[in-house]
């Protein structure tokens, strides 16, 4: 299955200059709101869900994010990346209490129920390379964190 | 096959850190030669109450605040390779499989 198709670099933000989460959620859902991928709804949606079920993922090292919302407020499945300048707080998705400081996230638009699983699970291989999220993470122009995370996903 | 365990894979939407964590978990059974014994399946959150009479166990990638009374194991493991061995196990030892 191509991959590729769902990154897209124009909806990638390299650096992510960013105050907060929800400061760089604005940022993110913008591009995907733009390029017709969410409703105009998502961006409150991704924020709600967030603040009741946090998407912070620590790796180790390099701690990623996964935001993402319900179905109904995406039109078609997308993912925007945000490699931040400075990491922002999220909070741990298996224990809320704790929060911990990602430097890269992935915001994602899902359309239906299982509709990507192979992608998925492919992107979360993608968290259990260090070298590759420190590879992302060092990354300061869109062109460069396209292309490696396209021949990531791609092998 | 009758008598096999049934577990619920639960995350916020359903869709997303589930469908990630469900084919690690798989992948870790097989390994183990358990897959056959299990039937897995998904779910959002918000579903774990109504649907844990019909399970055995629930792995979630998220903080579960229901009360049920099948066991309850966090799946994030699964997304960030970190203690997976230690979760397999774990459920085993739960599902005594």
């Amino acid at each position: 299955m191509d991959f590729t198709m769902l990154l897209k670099e124009e909806l990638m933000i390299v650096p992510l200059v960013a105050s907060s989460r929800e400061d760089a959620f604005e940022k993110l859902a913008l591009g995907l709101e733009q390029y017709g991928f969410v409703k105009g709804t998502y961006l409150e949606a991704v924020k709600k869900r967030e603040r009741a079920f946090p998407t912070g993922l620590c790796t180790g090292e390099i701690n990623v994010a996964i935001p993402h919302t319900d179905v109904e407020h995406v039109v078609q499945c997308a993912m925007a990346v945000g490699v931040l300048e400075k990491p922002v707080r999220f909070a741990n998705m298996e224990n809320p209490k704790v929060e911990i400081e990602v430097s890269i996230i992935f915001m994602l638009a899902l359309k239906n129920a299982h509709e990507q699983p192979a992608f998925l699970q492919k992107l979360a291989g993608l968290f259990q390379d260090k070298d590759l999220l420190h590879n992302l993470a060092s990354k300061t122009s869109t062109s460069a964190t396209y292309q490696l995370l396209l021949s990531a996903l791609a092998c | 096959m009758a008598g096999e365990k049934r577990i619920l894979v639960a995350c916020g939407t359903g869709v997303c850190t589930s469908t990630m964590a469900v084919n690690k978990l798989k992948d870790a059974l097989e390994k183990r030669g358990k897959l056959k014994l299990v039937k897995i399946n998904q779910c959002k959150i918000a579903e774990i109450a109504s649907m844990a009479s019909d399970n055995d166990l629930v792995v979630a990638t998220t903080q579960v605040s229901a009360k049920i009374n099948i066991p309850v194991v966090t799946g994030t493991a699964f997304l960030t390779g970190i203690g997976v061995d230690k979760v397999v196990e774990e459920i085993i030892d739960h599902l005594k499989i």
